[in-house]
Parts: structure tokens; C-alpha cells; sequence
């Protein structure tokens, strides 16, 4: 197999900072697994020198078993660099939004142009792309990953390291991070941060394959009994490890200690804060131990005899410290507004989170008054999740999994699939981009595809844009006599004929046809396509043996009409639809301190927007500070329009309705990345695919029950069944939005949901579903 | 109404959040407040003075734009060269565009510093002012209180000294052996009583009126606490007892005064509380801190400068403390008033200027003293200002301006 390439501005075994170690880390320790790999990397020597000068040799060397490709670095201009970076810095970290880029006014090309780049490395990538099997990329803000990445994209996974800081806002960041094959990730915190930032659209190729820590691999010495005049094993203390500074939140974590022995003076529970840093803390706190730095059996002595291990620091990445404690069967408590910290303790259930210096002190006695029973079991909870997330062994086991290094995944790769003679076509009435059903036909026919059967998309209209994927229907031509055809349903078609007179094998996929009467005040023309629609619905039943509808809601129509037996076929949603640029503009105007509560639907009667704009008002009335956006087509003379808008000019909340129209995916994935609440109104939806988009979103689905919707969302969201209450309506509202622990569950369980429809999954059903037309 | 598939969801709690949230709502009038907030969250600028600082940076790093030629990093090799080359001749040959253009970036650079740096110490000092100001008016307020306590003390001093120095004045002349002069107080009339009655009747107004007019005194007695028991109010020179008459209608503990006998007998009649005593002797004749107000209406300007001033100092000591005082009496500064209609009234000494009366009663012990201006000529009365509209609002003004004010004043 060929070798996997690890792309990295420095390398070295003796090089500070946390990319670099694990860059070294990483590669050694798969070499020593028998693979190939290789390191590409620069001539300049460290990030502490020039970054315009060349230290070392260009060219390939061998170090403990790697091969080495030095390349030599680009001339730069280190002021104009240095001016771009501090412009940036300057920028006061809550000023940062998701989506807008910091670097104005020319300086993000200058940051990216002037950093440390290697033509050479770039050249080199581009022109053996095809000697290697995959490139790593980290970490994420050099010239190097930035401007590399994309010439091997299709092979590339990127490790980003990210923070959140001003770099990780620069757009080049984005471009790589939606360009990249894979991402790797250290943490779960980090996980989160970068859905944060660029969406869902990455979600599904990242994955989490953790840090090792070196303590692992020693066997367990003998630890010294006594630190700094202490006897350990007399003691009951809690320990603070890392630097002491007040970034650090050590600080408040002596307040809190002496808040606690305020309240409770008889207590022998100790704090023992060690590690670097300048200050000292708590000298006038009476069972406050600050031993400064401490060596390392001592640390590990003060590790394994802890009651538990405080972390009180906001800002970690990635807290090593944590999983050492983990190691030695210590519970942990971090702060709840730190996101990396918190993340781990919360998914390894071994600890607590705490916030306020009350919910510290409250933490003392609480652990106070455990049995060591207790807190070795959650110890032991930690050192499972720090076995699987913290040990090399574990850790290098997922990068082979991910970089497809197993040999059973090799195997597979190779398999081929059988071709057939057979053709299935598709017949969709109309084809246009970002259309659900566009994207389903798409789906249907790269599956045929793989299946070896021939396949293209006929539609009578169609987007200029989408050409390439599909043809114009013109009175058959194109389609044989005896090949398969999937006839896609809906209103206005005139292919009913033609379908009903093909004589090869067929089948019917129905997309719900909106009931007339539903529409007929609002716009009697559109009511009577729906109902011609409906009666071709009965025409063509007789012909069609194999059917299937959206959703059990939309068979029920089909059986009404005559079908027989017709099977489920939901509609495909996949989150890669969004690794797509978001609306920078949208962004910015929507990112303004106000909830946004969003719906997607087209301006009609049946989708009830005018109910949702009263239940917003009252909404608004009770809490204020909020945005209703309501995204979907109209045309300006469309009545129902006008009345909505009338509507809100007499409840005189024009400031607070947004009518977004119909949208650019890019200002689609705006809206939904800004929005807090996904609030439905509608009487009618045939599957409802803006729900699940909103899940994919983390959006919570607060929908009334009518139609296919309580289906579609199964155990996400939350339904209502009356829509008279506005005040109780408006309260769960703001419980959805604003009340951590009922969105964590509605959250926690669209996680589960959103997976039913996803490519595939719905592939076995459509498997099923082609089989049954015998072609 | 609310359902969920959702295992994780316990519904009854769920509903008792929301029950709870909606009593909150229903505490707090938050909707109007909240909105509020998010407007000037809207009016915030996201980006402040340290991003002005360094977009100033970016302006000056591209000061010198066309000086020199960029570094064509995005060409290679030889077509870098060449690039450089031919933008090196761009650059020569854009001269004559470029150092001007220079010379007026680094001009208003420049000035844009200096302004910015204007600015910037125009909000610091803003700021230093601000609190200054605010530090002063703090000050003022507790100067003010201390004056007050003080103005009380003193004259309660005085009012000591004065005595002493009668009762030494009377052991004196005791000693001498002579008799006791008569105090020359408010001196009688007695005879003439029944004609001040008729005179009243006629030129004063009718009693409705009257008791119109005097109505608007009652929040005042209010507010100050005074005519609760143990706060009793006094009406010096009662008269045919209009306001004594409204006072007991509203429930307020009041009595009245008056030295003319047939008036004294009049009210007595009506069921009203009067004694017939002048008012000097009788308010000495009280302990300090006994009243919660005095009123008197068109009583002063009956009374010499020296009993004017013995009358507020008195009212000052009976007067227990946070109570009110206020004197009624024709405004001068109607012309008409001032040079005719005040010497109606055979027995009025001389119109009292409303400042000097203010002034007088602060410096006799009253606290937040003020003056209130009444009754103006309204309607047809007024000269229509449709004509000649300059001259007819001067002659309003001082003709048909309020006829009386009342000077309000307060026992610390």
C-alpha cells in the first residue's frame, strides 16, 4: 500500500507545543506498526525561528524509521505578517461570530500570503498526489496546511488542533475545513466548537480520535508518600494541578474553598493547588497548600491520592491533566462554561461541572461528605473513557480506522461491482437544485448506478443550473419501450399519459399533493392543479403494482386511490448539503443578540404562517429580545402574502418579522446556523423536510401535530396539539430555547432521529424497493 | 397539549415548568423592558475603540500604495521576475499619480490621529467631569441638610436669648418699681368690628368662592401630615371661617383665630372651633412642637414688619417638625393689585414683595420655601392677544397676572 503523508510546518522530537508532539507522536507510533509513513515538512527548524529561513538541508532523510521530506520555505515579508496578525488581535474575542471573517480590509490574504508557505512542498504535493495513500494535515492555521490542503484534497485529512480564537474565523480556515476529506479531532470539545463554526455540513466527516498520554504506557512506579512536608496518605484533599494564574480560574477556586470552610469550619478536606506560575494563591487561607511546582513522581503521588481533581479553568483545549486523573481512578470537576473540559467529563459521566463560585463551594462539601466507594466508582467511569480516549494503543487503532489503514477496509475497497444490461430510468416532473425530491432522484440514480443498472433522470422543467444531472422529457424521447421507469408524482403532470402507456416495468413514487380544499380561499387556480392531481392519482393506479409514498401519512392517499400495498420510501437528508459557504451578510444581520425562532416553508395558507406570527407576537409581548424569520417563496401580489404582512403591521411588530423569501442555500444554511427555535404552525405536511434539516441543525422542532409531521419527527421535537393557548405555547417556547436541561432531551433525542434519514439507511429500503420491480 | 415521543421527557414535569414560567410572566412586566434592551443592543457598535485604533493600522500600512511593487507571490520563477519587472516600470510611470496621492494619505492620516486622539481625550475628560458633577451634587445635598439643622438650632437659640433678655428686662424694671408697659401687639379694632364684617362681605368675594379658591390648600395639609390627631392645624386670622369649614369637611383636625368678635362669633355659630385672641399672644401661649401647620390668608399684610417676623418665628417653634406653614397675601407684581385693589382695604399696611417674604422666612427658620402664584385673571378678562399680540401678552402679563401668592414653607 502506498505510504500516509503527515503534512506539518516543523518536525522534530524535541519541538515544543502541542501539533508538533503529536505529529511525532502519531507518525512514530504508526511506523512502528509496519505502515508506511512518511513526513513533509519544511527546512525551518522550530515556530520559535524565521519562518523565511532554512535551518536544515532540503531533501529526504531517515529519522527513527520515518521517512523525512524536508522542503524549503518561500521568502516573506515578516512585518507585513506581523502588522495583518496583531490587526486581528486587536479584535476583542466576543466581538467573534460564527460565519463573519475578522480579517478585513485585506489582511487575511496578507496573514495567509506572508506565513510560513513552502512552494516547493506545494509543487511536491501536487505532482505525487498519487504515490500516497492519504495526507495529514495539521494543524490548522500555517501557510503550509492552508495553502497544501487543496491540492490533495480529495486525500486529505485535516487535524485541525482548533481553538477558539481569531484564526480559526479566517476564511482559508473554512475553505479547507469544507474541502478536506476527513477530520481528525482531539476531543469532543473541539468536535463541538467546529460544528459551531462551520456547521453541520462537516459533522459526518469528522471523527474523534483523542490524544494519548504518556503516563499510560509507564508501569506504575512507586510513588513518594510525602510531598512538601505533607503525608498524602493521612490526607484528604482536593487537587489543583496546572498553572496558577488567574486566567486559569485558580483564583475562584480559592474563594470558594474559603466560602465552604466558612460554612464549614470542622471540615479536614484540604485544597492543594501545584504546578507553574508566578502568583501565589490563598497564603492567608488556612488549609490551602500552594506548593508552587512540583516534580514529577510527586505529581503523580498528589494525583493518585486525591480526593478528586478541581479544574477550574475556562479556556483549556484540551486538558491533559483530566485524563491523568482519570488514570488513577480520581473524579474530576471542571468548569460547566469550558467546552472542551466539560464535554469530557459530562460524556464520561466521572465528575461534575460547576460554575459560580457557589456551585464550587457547594462541590467541596459535596465530596466532602462521599464515600471513597462512591468516588472510586466515578473514578473508575473516567479511567474507562480515558482508556479509550487517552491510551496511544486505543488512539492509533481509530487513526488506522479513519486513514483506512485496516486491511479488511483495503479488502473492500477493491471489490467491483457487477455491471448489468438493464436500465432504469426516472420521470420527475419538475428538477431543480436544492429541491428535496431533485436530490432524492439523484440519490436513487447513483444507487442504481452502483448497482450496474443504466440510469438518467427525464423532467419536463428544469433548472438551468442542473442540466448536467438531468434531461428534458420530450414526448418519450430517450426512453425505450422495455426499460424500468420510477415515476416521481405530484401536481401539473403531463407525463400521466406517457407513464400510463410505457409498457416496461414501472413503479410510482408519490410526493403528497396538498388537499384542495386547503388552498381554495387562498388561491382557487393552485386548488385546481391539486385536485387534477389527485384524479391522475386514480388513473393511475391500476398500472402501477409497485408504489411507495414519502411517508405512511402519504400512502394512505395512495391506498384512498386504489394502490395496493403501497411501501414507505422516506426522503433522503443528508448534512453534506451544508458544507457549503454560509451568507456572510445574513450572518452578520442575524448574529445581532436576538433569538431568531425560524420556519421554512413556502408562503401558503396551510402552512398556517399567520398563526405562528400571532403565537411570535405574544411570544415577544411576554419576553421580548427576538426575531421571528420566516424563509420561503411569495410573489408580491400572492394575497396570502399581503395579509401576513397586514397582519404584522397591525400588531405592530414589523421590526421583529423577517420575511426572508425564497432563499440561496447559502442563506438558507444562514438562517438555520443563527436560528434558536425551529417553531412550526402548518396543518399540512406531506413529510416535512425542513424539520429534519433543523435537526441536522441542533435546532429544537416545536411543531403542531397535523399531518405527516408527529412521523417525520418520531421521537424528536416536541408536538402541541392545540393552538389556541398562545401564553403556554409562547412559555415552551422560551423553555425550548432557554432551559438547558428540556433542550439537552429534545436535542439528545432528534440526535438519535435525524439518523433514519440518512443516504444510507433509506438505501436498503430503496434496495428493496427496485427489487420488487423485477427489471 | 404538548406531546413527545421522546422517552427522556417526563411531560408532568415539563408542565409544571411551563405553569411555573407563566407565573413569572405573569410577576414581571418583562416583555417592554426586554424590548428596550434589544434596541440598544441594536444601537451598540459590535466594534469599538480598539478596532478604530487598528483599522487606523491597515490605513497607514497602505499609506504608501504604489511606491513599490508587491511581491507577486503568486507568480513563479522567471514570471515573477518578469511581473516585477513590468511592475517596477507601472510604478515609475504612475508617479505623477502617486506622490500626491501619497503626500494627501499621510495629510489625512495625520489629522484622522489627531482627531481620533481628540476624541478620545474629550470622552476621558467627559467621563472625569461626569463624576465630578455627580460628586458635587452629592455633597450639595448633604450641605443642604446640614443647613437646614442648623437654621433650626439657631434660631431656637435666638428665641432663648430673647427671652432671657425680656425676663431680665422685666426683673429691671421690677426692681424700678414701674409698671408693665402694654406689649404693643396687634392692637384692637373692636369697635370697628362689625363694619370689617360688611367691608369683607363686600369687597372680599363671595364665601363659595372663597371656598373654591382655598380647596387647593387641602393636599398640602395632606401631604404634610397636619390635621391628624396630635397634628391639629391652626388658621390665624380665620375670618368668616371659609377655611376652617372645608377643613372640617375633609376630616382634618383644625381651629381658627381671629381677634374680631362679631367673625369669632359667626364661626362659633356654624360649629367651628375659633378663639378670639390676636395672634401673637396666642401662639406664645403654646409649647414648641405642638402643631402640624399654620395657615393664614391675607393676614400679614395687616401686621408691622417687627409682628410679621415674631409671627414666623413663632410658627417655627410650635410647629412641630416637618410641618407647614403658609401665609396668603395680594400680589404686588399685578399692577392693578399693587396700585389699587390693595388699598380697598382701609386697615392693610403695605403690599409685601413676594421675594423679600420668601427671603424672610427662610432666614426665620422655614426649610424648602416656596412661592406660589395664584389666581390670574383668566378668560374675557384677559386682553385678547389676537391684534397686536406682543403688546397685549406685556400688558397680561402685568395685569392680569396672579392677584395673590402664598409663600409655603416647612419646619425641618
Amino acid at each position: 500500500m502506498n505510504p500516509v503523508a503527515f503534512v506539518i510546518p516543523w518536525f522534530g522530537q524535541n519541538l515544543k507545543g502541542g501539533a508538533e508532539q503529536l505529529a511525532w507522536q502519531v507518525s512514530n507510533r504508526l511506523a512502528k506498526r509496519g505502515h508506511k509513513i512518511e513526513v513533509l515538512t519544511t527546512c525551518c527548524s522550530s515556530f520559535l525561528e524565521d519562518w523565511s529561513s532554512n535551518h536544515l538541508p532540503s531533501g529526504a532523510e531517515m529519522l527513527d524509521g520515518l521517512l523525512v521530506r524536508r522542503f524549503k520555505v518561500d521568502k516573506r515579508n515578516g512585518d507585513l505578517f506581523n502588522q495583518a496578525n496583531s490587526y486581528a488581535l486587536a479584535i476583542p474575542p466576543e466581538n467573534l461570530r460564527a460565519g463573519i471573517n475578522p480579517f478585513t480590509f485585506g489582511t487575511g490574504e496578507l496573514f495567509v500570503a506572508e506565513n510560513i508557505n513552502s512552494l516547493a512542498l506545494e509543487r511536491y504535493l501536487k505532482w505525487n498526489k498519487k504515490r500516497y495513500h492519504a495526507f495529514v494535515f495539521l494543524p490548522y492555521l500555517y501557510g503550509v496546511v492552508l495553502n497544501g490542503l487543496p491540492h490533495v484534497a480529495d486525500k486529505s485529512f485535516l487535524q485541525p488542533c482548533l481553538h477558539d480564537e481569531v484564526y480559526a474565523y479566517l476564511p482559508e480556515v473554512e475553505n479547507i475545513m469544507r474541502g478536506c476529506r476527513g477530520i481528525l479531532y482531539n476531543s469532543l470539545g473541539e468536535e463541538r466548537l467546529a460544528h459551531n463554526l462551520f456547521g453541520p455540513g462537516i459533522d459526518r466527516k469528522g471523527e474523534v480520535v483523542g490524544v494519548g498520554v504518556e503516563s499510560f504506557d509507564l508501569t506504575q512506579q512507586e510513588l513518594p508518600r510525602q510531598v512538601a512536608g505533607l503525608d498524602l496518605a493521612e490526607e484528604k484533599y482536593v487537587l489543583c494541578l496546572g498553572r496558577r494564574d488567574k486566567t486559569k480560574n485558580t483564583a475562584l477556586l480559592v474563594e470558594a474553598y474559603q466560602e465552604y470552610r466558612k460554612n464549614h469550619p470542622e471540615s479536614r478536606l484540604k485544597l492543594i493547588i501545584a504546578g507553574p506560575g508566578e502568583e501565589q494563591f490563598g497564603a492567608s487561607v488556612p488549609g490551602v497548600y500552594d506548593l508552587g511546582l512540583v516534580s514529577e513522581p510527586d505529581k503523580e503521588a498528589l494525583l493518585s491520592r486525591c480526593t478528586a481533581l478541581f479544574q477550574p479553568s475556562r479556556n483549556e483545549s484540551y486538558s491533559r491533566v483530566i485524563m491523568e486523573a482519570w488514570f488513577y481512578n480520581r473524579p474530576v470537576a471542571v468548569h460547566g462554561e469550558c467546552l472542551a473540559t466539560a464535554m469530557a467529563v459530562d460524556a464520561a459521566g466521572s465528575g461534575w461541572l460547576a460554575v459560580s463560585r457557589e456551585d464550587w463551594a457547594h462541590l467541596f462539601h459535596r465530596i466532602s461528605s462521599m464515600e471513597e466507594s462512591e468516588l472510586l466508582g466515578l473514578g473508575e467511569k473516567g479511567r474507562e473513557y480515558a482508556r479509550q480516549y487517552a491510551e496511544w494503543d486505543a488512539v492509533i487503532d481509530r487513526y488506522e480506522s479513519v486513514l483506512g489503514l485496516r486491511s479488511a477496509q483495503i479488502l473492500k475497497e477493491k471489490t467491483q461491482h457487477r455491471t448489468s444490461p438493464w436500465t432504469i430510468h426516472q420521470l420527475v416532473p419538475g428538477f431543480a437544485h436544492g429541491d428535496a425530491i431533485s436530490n432524492q432522484t439523484m440519490i436513487i440514480r447513483d444507487l442504481l448506478k452502483q448497482k450496474g443498472y443504466k440510469s438518467e433522470i427525464f423532467t419536463e422543467h428544469i433548472d438551468p443550473s442542473m442540466t448536467h444531472e438531468a434531461r428534458l422529457f420530450k414526448d418519450g424521447k430517450g426512453i425505450k419501450a422495455d426499460v424500468g421507469l420510477i415515476y416521481h408524482h405530484s401536481i401539473g403532470a403531463g407525463l400521466t399519459d406517457f407513464v400510463i402507456n410505457h409498457p416496461g416495468p414501472k413503479s410510482l413514487i408519490y410526493h403528497n399533493i396538498t388537499p384542495p380544499e386547503l388552498v381554495r380561499d387562498a388561491d382557487p387556480e393552485l386548488a385546481l392543479k391539486l385536485e387534477q392531481g389527485l384524479k391522475d392519482l386514480n388513473r393511475l393506479a391500476p398500472y402501477f403494482p409497485v408504489s411507495a409514498g414519502d411517508s405512511r401519512f402519504n400512502c394512505r392517499d395512495l391506498e384512498e386511490s386504489g394502490f395496493a400495498s403501497p411501501s414507505v420510501l422516506p426522503i433522503c437528508i443528508a448534512p453534506e448539503k451544508w458544507n457549503i459557504p454560509v451568507d456572510a451578510n445574513m450572518m452578520t444581520r442575524l448574529q445581532d443578540g436576538r433569538d431568531n425562532i425560524l420556519f421554512v416553508g413556502r408562503l401558503v395558507a396551510n402552512k398556517c404562517q399567520h398563526d405562528l406570527i400571532d403565537a411570535f407576537a405574544e411570544y415577544l409581548a411576554m419576553y421580548g429580545n427576538c426575531r421571528l424569520i420566516l424563509v420561503g417563496g411569495f410573489i408580491e401580489q400572492e394575497s396570502y402574502y399581503q395579509s401576513l404582512k397586514e397582519q404584522v403591521r397591525i400588531l405592530g411588530i414589523e421590526g421583529d418579522v423577517f420575511f426572508a423569501g425564497k432563499v440561496t442555500d447559502n442563506t438558507l444554511h444562514a438562517c438555520y446556523r443563527c436560528a434558536d427555535l425551529f417553531w412550526s404552525m402548518s396543518e399540512h405536511e406531506g413529510f416535512g423536510v425542513p424539520l429534519i434539516e433543523a435537526m441536522w441543525f441542533d435546532l429544537p422542532v416545536f411543531a403542531y401535530k397535523s399531518s405527516a409531521i408527529p412521523e417525520t419527527l418520531g421521537e424528536g421535537g416536541l408536538l402541541f396539539t392545540d393552538k389556541q393557548n398562545l401564553k403556554e405555547l409562547a412559555a415552551a417556547a422560551r423553555l425550548l430555547m432557554h432551559d438547558p436541561d428540556v433542550r439537552g432531551k429534545i436535542l439528545s433525542g432528534q440526535k438519535q432521529r435525524r439518523k433514519v434519514f440518512l443516504p444510507e439507511v433509506i438505501r436498503l429500503k430503496l434496495d428493496e424497493f427496485i427489487r420488487g420491480m423485477n427489471v | 397539549m404538548l406531546e413527545s415521543r421522546n422517552p427522556d421527557i417526563d411531560m408532568a414535569q415539563l408542565l409544571d415548568k411551563i405553569g411555573l414560567e407563566l407565573r413569572l410572566q405573569q410577576k414581571s412586566i418583562a416583555g417592554g423592558r426586554n424590548r428596550v434592551a434589544s434596541e440598544e443592543l441594536a444601537i451598540n457598535d459590535p466594534y469599538s475603540w480598539g478596532q478604530l485604533g487598528s483599522t487606523l493600522n491597515v490605513a497607514e500600512q497602505n499609506v504608501n500604495a504604489g511606491a513599490e511593487v508587491t511581491s507577486m507571490l503568486h507568480y513563479r520563477g522567471i514570471m515573477r521576475k518578469i511581473a516585477r519587472f513590468l511592475g517596477k516600470v507601472t510604478v515609475f510611470l504612475g508617479r505623477v499619480i502617486t506622490i500626491p496621492q501619497r503626500n494627501f494619505n499621510s495629510a489625512i492620516l495625520q489629522s484622522l490621529r489627531i482627531t481620533l486622539d481628540g476624541v478620545r481625550d474629550m470622552n476621558r475628560n467627559t467621563a472625569l467631569v461626569e463624576r465630578q458633577v455627580r460628586q458635587i451634587d452629592e455633597q450639595l445635598k448633604k450641605k443642604s441638610a446640614l443647613i437646614d439643622y442648623l437654621k433650626t438650632g439657631l434660631i431656637t437659640q435666638e428665641r432663648r436669648v430673647s427671652i432671657l433678655l425680656e425676663e431680665l428686662r422685666r426683673e429691671v424694671t421690677a426692681k424700678d418699681g414701674s409698671q408693665e408697659a402694654p406689649s404693643p401687639h396687634l392692637t384692637g379694632l373692636d369697635i370697628l368690628d362689625p363694619l370689617y364684617l360688611a367691608f369683607e362681605n363686600q369687597f372680599r368675594g363671595t364665601r363659595e368662592e372663597i371656598r373654591d379658591r382655598l380647596l387647593q390648600y387641602v393636599p398640602l395639609m395632606r401631604e404634610a401630615g397636619a390635621g391628624a390627631p396630635g397634628r391639629e392645624i391652626l388658621d390665624i386670622g380665620c375670618g368668616r371661617g371659609e377655611w376652617l369649614g372645608i377643613m372640617q369637611d375633609e376630616d382634618l383636625l383644625a381651629s381658627g383665630l381671629d381677634l374680631n368678635h362679631v367673625l369669632v362669633q359667626e364661626c362659633r355659630e356654624k360649629g367651628l372651633k375659633v378663639i378670639e385672641n390676636d395672634a401673637l399672644s396666642h401662639l406664645r401661649s403654646l409649647p414648641e412642637n405642638s402643631l402640624g401647620a399654620i395657615t393664614s390668608f391675607h393676614l400679614i399684610e395687616h401686621l408691622s414688619f417687627d409682628d410679621r417676623i415674631a409671627l414666623f418665628d413663632e410658627s417655627v417653634r410650635v410647629l412641630k417638625p416637618g410641618g407647614v406653614a403658609l401665609f396668603e397675601t395680594p400680589n404686588p407684581r399685578n399692577l392693578l393689585v399693587g396700585a389699587c385693589n390693595f388699598w380697598a382695604d382701609p386697615t392693610h399696611l403695605r403690599p409685601l414683595y413676594p421675594e423679600t417674604h420668601q427671603f424672610l422666612m427662610e432666614y426665620r427658620g422655614f426649610c424648602k420655601v416656596e412661592l406660589l402664584f395664584l389666581h390670574p385673571h383668566e378668560g374675557e378678562q384677559r386682553l385678547p392677544e389676537t391684534e397686536a399680540p406682543q403688546l397685549a401678552a406685556r400688558l397680561n402679563e402685568i395685569l392680569s397676572c396672579a392677584r395673590d401668592y402664598t409663600v409655603v414653607g416647612y419646619k425641618a
